[in-house]
């Protein structure tokens, strides 16, 4: 018999192994064209997995790597909740919906039943039949039952609900209330994670934030569907994407780090990211990505939020408590990302961390997704016809990356190796977007494993003349793609 | 041709931006030492303490993190990139359209999260705005209309009131010349961007000489009435800036109210 509180597998190792195996295929599942139909289970129940599900049930099993990485934490998913939420995912129909949503709540009480019996409402719409549903079109209903589920579940499960009801079922749902309960949802979820004392809560805040964010993209494309607008709508879109891949990847770094840390309790995390290489970089890099600053993938969403906004004729009130929901929960996140970056590199270590190779490697590949998802909602949005953030980051990437190699020169700091993994991220950000500096890049991202740790010790410094040259080359580089383009 | 004149616009502009973020450091502080009665330190003593700063040896404590060794350099190239991306003497230089005031404020917010990070953490939470105001003022500032004014203002009061950020107690050599010259290049990248959203400024490459001369007087008047209003008014001095840039977010703000009621049909 299966405890409530059991763990998902009995091995660490196991469970993030099955975990990402799994991911990997339904990534190929997705990449397949999402092929598949509608299995009727009886008593009421059907399950059908599409691409919406299939994207988020990637999400959630890279999640779960994540999550089943971390050691003798309170975060850790139980089977229960971690099937409540598959059922969820592939759910054919909104009773199926219902029950894997009520299974992944587990033994959580309070507002969460309040949500569950929201659910259960719309669940009754068109007698629960995804189909009917759509053409029932409820409208402000949806909007208003999206705004309450986002603020509520903050993890990829929440957001996946927000994408069914909003994206899926929403049909002609008006955006402007979802608009509203994102900017208030990304700037409560902020607030939370600045004042949170201890990892749950700051987790919990940060994925609250994100999921803000999504909700604002995804009343966005309602918006711009609503009035055949497609640039904004495509940027709606791809926040919506982000905002979930950085849930997805980004905010279960934490979670290691905190199993890790072997605490809840932010303060006496001090000193565990000090270790340096792929664990210290990976910790870096999820708190850059879910601070949204650049270049990870919560300032593309962010980027995008604000390009949509201001292209949509919305009214004023929305639009500006949209604005400044954002701008506030980007400000508090980067405030609570700047305390545990702080804690965590430059606090005193009250004992020492000691990060196992599967939590180094879990994290590594976690943040790495993080911080690419700034290039998928990029591509979304060009594929659609809108703009293509993208291509604007990775020439904001490479010239950032030139300026660091210039500085690093100038004050003769950089390691024997360090400009190859400039031009190794140079080249991984602008590859996909623009195809500029792909030989350089491409030799540089075979090599760059064992070259970082080599960064910032200012040891073996390398000549002078072909940094310079290659900081001189890159730049022309970038000035050319500019004139051209 | 314009496209070649661009690209030495963006480069020239791209070597003048650090140095003119020391000078701006060094006219505040000459102009208020003058307006207290003091001769003051000369304008250019920020630019010449760098030289010196850059060629001493860097300390760093045994316990550092790999975090400690980065953090310097990618304060200052974020700056400076944010820097690349507002235009200054001309509005066609290469890299002027790459980016927006978004981009800016994206890595303005990064070179200001790294920093408080190398620093320990935040003294005060509400520095953390002036990049939300320089987002919002933005917003504002693309509707055009009434919202324009109001989103200067609110730039300005802003970036007067937070442009740089606390510098680590524990910084020195160069660590501390990227510090330092990352903290003015912050303050003259906000006021830049207050010069790009007045009206009437010459754009074009044609206009090089004439736009050098009133960017420059913008961004002077900018950083003597900073200190005209720090000597002459209390909330204004540095402890009490917070007012300045709450003041600055409400304006940029109300810019965003304006400028999407203007955009409704």
């Amino acid at each position: 018999m299966v405890r409530i509180d059991a763990s998902v597998l009995p091995g660490r190792r196991a469970a993030v192994l099955a975990s990402l195996l799994a991911a990997l295929g339904t990534a190929g599942w997705l990449l397949a064209g999402a092929p598949g139909g509608t299995l009727t289970l009886g008593g009421g129940l059907a399950i059908g997995l599409d691409r919406i599900g299939g994207f988020f049930l990637l999400l959630v099993l890279l999640e779960t790597a994540g999550v089943a990485a971390a050691r003798d934490t309170p975060q850790g998913r139980t089977a229960v909740q971690l099937g409540g939420a598959i059922l969820a995912l592939v759910a054919g129909d909104a009773m199926t919906l219902l029950a894997g949503v009520g299974l992944a709540a587990g033994t959580r009480r309070g507002p969460m039943v309040a949500g569950l019996a929201l659910l259960g409402g719309v669940a009754l719409l068109g007698g629960g039949d995804f189909a009917a549903m759509r053409l029932a079109a409820p409208g402000v209903g949806l909007a208003w039952c999206a705004m309450v589920v986002a603020g509520l579940w903050p993890g990829v499960l929440g957001m996946f609900l927000v994408a069914r009801l909003l994206v899926d079922l929403g049909g002609t749902a008006p955006g402007g209330v979802a608009m509203l309960g994102g900017g208030l949802v990304a700037a409560w979820g902020g607030w939370q994670a600045w004042r949170a004392m201890t990892f749950p809560v700051l987790i919990g805040g940060l994925g609250r934030m994100l999921a803000g964010m999504g909700l604002l993209g995804a009343s966005i494309a309602l918006a711009g569907r609503a009035i055949d607008f497609a640039g904004p709508a495509a940027l709606g879109m791809a926040s919506l994407w982000g905002a979930a891949v950085v849930l997805g990847t980004s905010v279960p770094v934490l979670a290691v780090l905190a199993g890790v840390a072997g605490t809840d309790a932010l303060r006496r995390a001090a000193g565990v990211m000090r270790s340096g290489g792929f664990f210290g970089l990976a910790s870096l890099a999820a708190g850059l990505t879910v601070a949204c600053v650049p270049p990870g993938g919560g300032f593309a969403v962010v980027w995008q939020v604000f390009r949509a906004l201001r292209a949509l004729p919305i009214s004023p009130v929305e639009g500006a408590v949209a604005a400044f929901g954002v701008a506030a929960g980007v400000s508090f996140a980067v405030a609570a990302v700047v305390r545990l970056l702080a804690i965590g590199f430059e606090g005193a270590a009250e004992r020492a961390a000691a990060p196992r190779a599967l939590e180094r490697n879990v994290m590594a590949l976690l943040a790495g997704l993080g911080l690419l998802a700034a290039m998928v909602p990029g591509a979304v949005a060009a594929l659609a016809g809108g703009e293509a953030p993208g291509a604007i980051g990775g020439t904001v990437g490479l010239l950032m990356a030139g300026l660091v190699m210039v500085t690093a020169v100038v004050t003769r700091r950089l390691g024997s190796e360090g400009h190859r993994v400039i031009v190794a991220g140079a080249g991984a950000v602008e590859m996909p977007s623009r195809g500029l500096v792909g030989v350089p890049g491409l030799r540089a991202v075979i090599g760059w494993r064992k070259r970082l740790a080599v960064w910032g010790t200012g040891r073996d410094p390398l000549a002078l003349r072909p940094l310079l040259g290659l900081a001189l080359g890159l730049a022309v580089l970038l000035l050319l793609a500019r004139v051209v383009t | 041709m314009n496209s070649v004149l661009g690209v030495v616009a963006a480069v020239l502009h791209g070597l003048l931006m650090p140095v003119a973020g020391l000078l701006l450091v060094g006219l505040e502080a000459r102009a208020r030492a003058l307006l207290q009665g003091d001769a003051g330190p000369s304008v250019l003593l920020p630019l010449r303490a760098m030289g010196p700063l850059l060629r001493k040896r860097r300390v760093r404590a045994e316990a550092a993190s790999i975090l400690a060794g980065m953090a310097p350099v990618l304060v200052f190239a974020a700056t400076w990139a944010a820097a690349f991306l507002v235009p200054s003497f001309s509005r066609e230089m290469a890299l002027a359209g790459t980016g927006d005031l978004v981009a800016v404020a994206g890595l303005l917010m990064l070179g200001r999260l790294l920093g408080a990070v190398l620093a320990g953490g935040i003294a005060d939470p509400v520095a953390l705005l002036a990049e939300p105001a320089l987002l919002l003022a933005a917003f504002g500032l693309a509707a055009g209309g009434a919202a324009g004014p109001v989103g200067v203002a609110g730039l300005a009061l802003a970036g007067m009131a937070v442009g740089g950020s606390r510098i680590s107690d524990g910084a020195s050599g160069s660590d501390l010349a990227l510090l330092q010259a990352a903290a003015g290049l912050r303050r003259l990248v906000l006021f830049s961007a207050v010069v790009l959203a007045v009206p009437g400024v010459p754009g074009g490459v044609e206009w090089w000489a004439p736009g050098l001369l009133l960017w420059g007087a913008i961004v002077g008047m900018l950083a003597i009435g900073l200190a005209v209003a720090e000597v002459a008014w209390a909330p204004w001095r540095p402890a009490r800036r917070r007012e300045g840039v709450l003041a600055g977010l409400v304006l940029a703000g109300v810019a965003v109210l304006l400028g999407l009621a203007e955009c409704v049909p």
